[in-house]
């Protein structure tokens, strides 16, 4: 009886100790789980931090992008009524000289008007028809010959200026606008243009 | 002013080019000044005071088709255009202004036009010569 009675109290002391070397390991587990749920917590909270900063300067960057999109918006708006009247005036001039070279040569005597009449349609962009009416001694006809003219050489000058002379204009303009302050607001525009100058800059016989 | 002495000398209005350019000096010589101002004026705007520059001065070559999308009547042409035949361009007596837009991805760049040309019609021109 005593000596179930020892084996009883071994396998308890047993138990005993197996119970205690468990509690510690839950202990221990409790601790690491703690240790993990603060990490993460902290690591939770950073990349809220995170968040916020990066919403933060998306709502800048948005703000500005929207600032940019309303000055070009407007800029274009504006230049597009300012360009429009000088080329409206710019018609309107051809059309005065087209007028009073007309009629300075409507002035003249049938004698001094006696040259040799050359169509040659491919050679030039005239209407053949418009060159038989200046023939016939019809002013309407020169008027809208000498309109027609002037036109095709405008366009033909305005194109060739596009390829050499105005980029030294661009980059005064582009100084001014950096040292206004302006630059944050049209760094877009910049990048637009000048590539856009290259583009039509470049030409793989060098321009001749 | 060598160009409208040229014309003056292919219609045959003058005996000699010399004579057809002293002609356009002594008549045209400030207006034609201003013309280039002009001109130089609104590349500046095109290059310069548009952001971003894709503007560019339209001409309809003689000879072309006329697109009512693109140009306007000068005179004469209140008579319907005749049913599978587009009017063939004499002239361009005012040039027009187009725009390039579009150009994102997925999207075609296309041309605006912001002011039509103006062009007279050969159809016109016959028409007021038969006239007279």
């Amino acid at each position: 009886m005593a000596r179930l009675r020892e084996k009883m109290m071994e396998r308890c002391e047993r138990r005993d100790g197996r119970i205690k070397k468990l509690e510690r390991k839950i202990e221990e587990m409790r601790v690491y789980h703690r240790g993990d749920m603060e990490g993460q917590a902290k690591y939770t909270q950073a990349m809220e931090e995170r968040l916020k900063q990066t919403e933060g300067l998306l709502a800048a960057r948005s703000a500005e992008l929207s600032g940019t999109h309303t000055f070009l918006s407007t800029t274009d708006r504006l230049s597009e009524v300012d360009v429009l009247s000088i080329v409206r005036e710019l018609n309107e001039n051809i059309y005065q000289i087209a007028v009073k070279l007309t009629e300075e040569w409507e002035k003249l005597e049938p004698s001094q008007v006696t040259g040799r009449m050359d169509v040659d349609p491919t050679s030039r962009p005239s209407a053949p028809a418009l060159v038989q009416l200046v023939h016939n001694r019809n002013p309407m006809g020169l008027t809208l010959l000498l309109q027609s003219r002037l036109c095709s050489q405008v366009v033909n000058m305005t194109s060739s200026w596009g390829h050499h002379q105005e980029l030294a204009a661009l980059d005064s303009v582009y100084q001014r606008l950096s040292t206004s302050g302006e630059h944050r607001f049209v760094d877009a525009g910049q990048c637009i243009t000048h590539t856009s100058q290259r583009g039509k800059q470049y030409r793989p016989d060098g321009g001749r | 002013m060598e160009e409208l002495a040229s014309v003056l000398g292919n219609t045959g209005s003058f005996p000699s080019t010399q004579q057809s350019l002293g002609f356009v000096q002594a008549v045209a010589l400030e207006g034609i000044e201003s013309i280039v101002r002009l001109s130089l004026r609104s590349e500046r705007a095109f290059k310069v005071e548009v952001t971003p520059s894709d503007m560019s001065l339209l001409f309809e070559t003689p000879g072309t088709g006329f697109d009512d999308a693109r140009m306007t009547k000068e005179c004469g042409s209140d008579s319907a255009c005749t049913p599978g035949r587009r009017d063939r361009i004499a002239g361009t007596t005012e040039v027009g202004v187009g725009k390039i837009v579009g150009g994102e991805p997925g999207e075609s760049r296309r041309e605006e036009i912001l002011l039509k040309t103006k062009v007279v019609l050969e159809k016109d021109v016959v028409e007021d010569r038969e006239q007279r």
